[in-house]
């Protein structure tokens, strides 16, 4: 019996051993696996966070390449509406370097009659339908004399398009010195005119008026007629803010795009970055607006010391700007040159386009073209010298459309903003199931951090309770061994039930022992990423909060721009004088 | 049907709660809010070409001068005498119903903007925390800006922030 008992001893101690040494092999094992774990974890968070920047650099990419795609299909557009206005219209180039030039050799006087009237008649037999082949017929038969040929071309001219005839033979009579025939064709001309709905060649009216191209009585007419249909125009409401709507629109269209590099963290962070990025990109059209126009207040070009100068000029311009045939692929051509100024951003181009297709409408109002004249003078082809006059009459509805605009964008104004920190906002956060946190920028910053910190460390300490060994670990291997060793002691001998039972409390403690030392090593693992992790968010928050300040510093600097721009427009020196009531 | 013109009656619920006021019922600022909601559910009295041009007239000395002395001004009838004189100002101005002046505060922390509600008298500045009621809240973010002394706002809707000069800006 006591050898048995021996026996039964020391085969204890043996089981023991082979189990102590089980352990130590296991737990080597465990730890190198840890080891690699840890490795793979630290490698996952590093290719996830390449994954997300790569995430965002291509997203980066698509937006810009569609926008790439659009300029080229723009470029290449452009390349084919120029061709097609050059295939439809090219012929009538010929028509209009002659027009000058056969004035100019009237000057000179050193070209034959003959030629003159051969080469005015192929010109009309080349040039169906357009107004200034007759014309040219009608001014070689008056330089022969030929009253008759004369009359019919001017009436043929006439009836192909009334409104630049009258202004052609108007001009070609001042240059020629004929100065009570010219006012006679002019008064003609503005007779037939609806200042409500003038057409495009009114604009020579306009760049005639500001260099006195027509002498002093065609001058005062103008002048008078001008100041007569502006004001009864001006009595309309509707007309008045139609312009004031197309200065605040000219602003607009001097917005300048937002680099985002400089606010990344504010933009990925603050679900009202877009508030901030508008606001921002609202103002930066104020400076833009005072450097344009300077630069035309501060305009001094020489003005024409010829009058023959002068008026080709001003028939070059009326011969070339204004044929309504081309119209329609002139303001195709517009919209696909505001894509490519705007580098593809479609909604910014179409901005920039209505501006500059109100220019190519069919007819106007006398307000509305001295409007257009200001803001895109290159389109209705009048010089800077007009564009600085137009601004002067215009400054009322400019001075008001500063303020409406400024007025928007500072109703809409943010001053503080909230910064989100989301489940997902940094590696640690997704692995850690941070639960997401947000604040407003007008939370000091300490205590902002402090709320911060707080909220990261009741995540960790729910997860340290989750990894935290407790003693319930026992109950599920406790009643198990339980079992083993109730059956084991209706086994012969007796002895049986007493080694497994010290074999199976020798087991559950080892196994105790083994799953509070992982659970120890897990829960200092959490511990080791807890700083870091707060550290990272707390830096997230920092950056995207002085990002927000330096957006604010920008803005208020900008914004403070107004003043400037008023006082721009207030000292224009072309300004009309308009009496302020004062209650 | 009621026939009564609009304007008619705005000008009657303002009798009751000027009448409210002086029995002793101080409005709260929500039954002032649920009034103020009344008047935006009814289509307010359209802005017609001629208030609309009395409202671009440059405002006068006197009373941007009275204006800027409200902040200023501690004693209840001092003030409330101010307050008549600007409200008799504005009804001169012929720019139609005023409900009143929303500008920045310059009493200091925790005050940044208050509210001047010409019909009622009553003058409430806000800390940065509190709502203003409705038509005046959109005058909020204009009042943060230096560019205006104070924002007018009428009862057609009509919000009209005021250059340190008088001019409108809009």
């Amino acid at each position: 019996m006591s050898q048995s008992v021996t026996l039964a001893s020391s085969d204890h101690r043996r089981i023991a051993s082979a189990v102590l040494d089980a352990q130590r092999a296991l737990e080597s094992q465990i730890s190198v696996v840890s080891g690699e774990v840890g490795q793979v974890r630290s490698d996952l968070r590093l290719t996830t966070d390449q994954l997300q920047a790569l995430r965002r650099e291509f997203q980066a990419f698509v937006d810009e390449s569609a926008k790439v795609a659009l300029v080229q299909q723009s470029e290449t557009k452009v390349v084919n509406l120029k061709a097609e206005l050059d295939r439809q219209f090219g012929h009538y180039e010929l028509v209009r370097r002659t027009s000058t030039g056969m004035l100019q050799a009237f000057d000179v006087g050193n070209v034959s009659n003959d030629v003159v009237r051969s080469v005015s008649e192929e010109l009309m037999i080349q040039t169906p339908r357009y107004w200034l082949a007759p014309a040219l017929v009608a001014l070689a038969a008056w330089s022969r004399d030929n009253q008759d040929i004369a009359e019919k071309s001017v009436g043929e001219a006439f009836s192909r398009d009334k409104n630049k005839t009258s202004l052609f033979f108007a001009l070609v009579m001042r240059r020629q010195g004929r100065v009570e025939a010219s006012v006679r064709w002019l008064r003609h001309y503005l007779t037939s005119l609806d200042p409500s709905a003038l057409t495009r060649e009114f604009a020579v009216i306009l760049e005639a008026t500001s260099y006195d191209a027509f002498g002093a009585q065609g001058q005062a007419m103008l002048s008078d007629r001008m100041t007569q249909w502006c004001t009864e125009l001006r009595n309309r409401d509707e007309i008045v803010e139609a312009q004031i709507g197309s200065w605040v629109k000219e602003i607009r269209a001097r917005s300048q795009q937002l680099d985002p590099s400089k606010y990344q963290a504010l933009a990925a962070l603050s679900p009202q970055w877009n508030a901030v990025k508008s606001q921002l990109e609202s103002a930066s059209a104020l400076p833009e607006m005072i450097d344009r126009y300077a630069a035309v207040r501060n305009h001094d070009a020489a003005l024409p010391q010829v009058i023959e100068d002068l008026l080709d000029d001003i028939l070059d311009t009326l011969v070339t700007e204004y044929d309504e045939e081309e119209l329609p692929l002139r303001r195709e051509v517009t919209y696909h040159e505001a894509i490519i100024d705007e580098r593809g951003d479609q909604a910014r181009a179409q901005a920039k386009a209505d501006v500059l297709l109100k220019a190519l409408e069919h007819t106007d109002d006398v307000v509305s073209l001295q409007t257009t004249a200001a803001i895109t003078p290159e389109l209705i082809g009048v010089s800077v010298q007009t564009q600085r006059i137009a601004v002067g009459v215009g400054y009322d509805d400019l001075r008001t459309a500063v303020g409406r605009y400024c007025t928007a964008y500072r109703g809409a104004h943010v001053s503080a903003v909230d910064i989100e920190l989301g489940p997902g906002h940094s590696n640690y956060a997704s692995t850690y199931n941070f639960p997401g946190w947000r604040i407003s920028t007008s939370v000091p910053e300490e205590q902002a951090m402090t709320r911060l910190r707080t909220v990261w460390e009741g995540t960790f300490d729910q997860i340290v309770d989750k990894l935290r060994f407790s003693n319930g670990w026992y109950t599920k291997p406790g009643i198990i061994a339980a079992v083993v060793t109730l059956v084991s002691f209706f086994i012969k001998p007796i002895i049986i039930g007493f080694v497994v039972l010290a074999g199976a409390a020798g087991i559950i403690y080892l196994l105790g022992e083994q799953a509070k030392k992982k659970s120890l090593a897990a829960i200092a693992a959490v511990e080791a990423a807890k700083e870091p992790a707060i550290e990272r968010s707390i830096s997230m928050y920092r950056d995207a909060t002085a990002q927000f300040v330096d957006a604010e510093l920008v803005y208020e600097d900008l914004d403070r721009q107004e003043a400037d721009l008023l006082a721009l427009v207030d000292a224009w020196p072309t300004r009309s004088h308009q009496k302020e009531s004062v209650a | 049907m009621d026939l009564t013109p609009r304007s008619n009656q705005h000008r009657s619920r303002e009798r009751e709660l000027t009448a409210g006021q002086v029995l002793g019922n101080r409005l709260s600022p929500d039954s002032l809010r649920a009034t103020i909601t009344a008047r935006d559910a009814e289509a307010g009295p359209q802005t017609t070409a001629y208030t609309a041009k009395n409202r671009r007239k440059v405002r006068s000395r006197d009373l941007l001068d009275a204006i800027q002395r409200i902040d200023t001004t501690t004693d209840p009838a001092v003030l409330a005498a101010l307050v008549d004189s600007i409200r008799a100002m504005y009804e001169e101005r012929g720019g139609g119903e005023l409900l009143g002046l929303f500008g920045r505060c310059f009493l200091g922390h925790p005050y940044v903007d208050h509210r001047m509600a010409l019909s009622l008298a009553i003058l409430h500045h806000y800390r940065h925390d509190e709502d203003p009621p409705p038509p005046f809240a959109v005058a909020r973010p204009l009042a943060r800006s230096d560019s205006y002394a104070f924002i007018e706002i009428y009862a057609d809707g009509a919000i009209i922030p005021v250059r340190h000069d008088g001019t409108s800006a809009v």
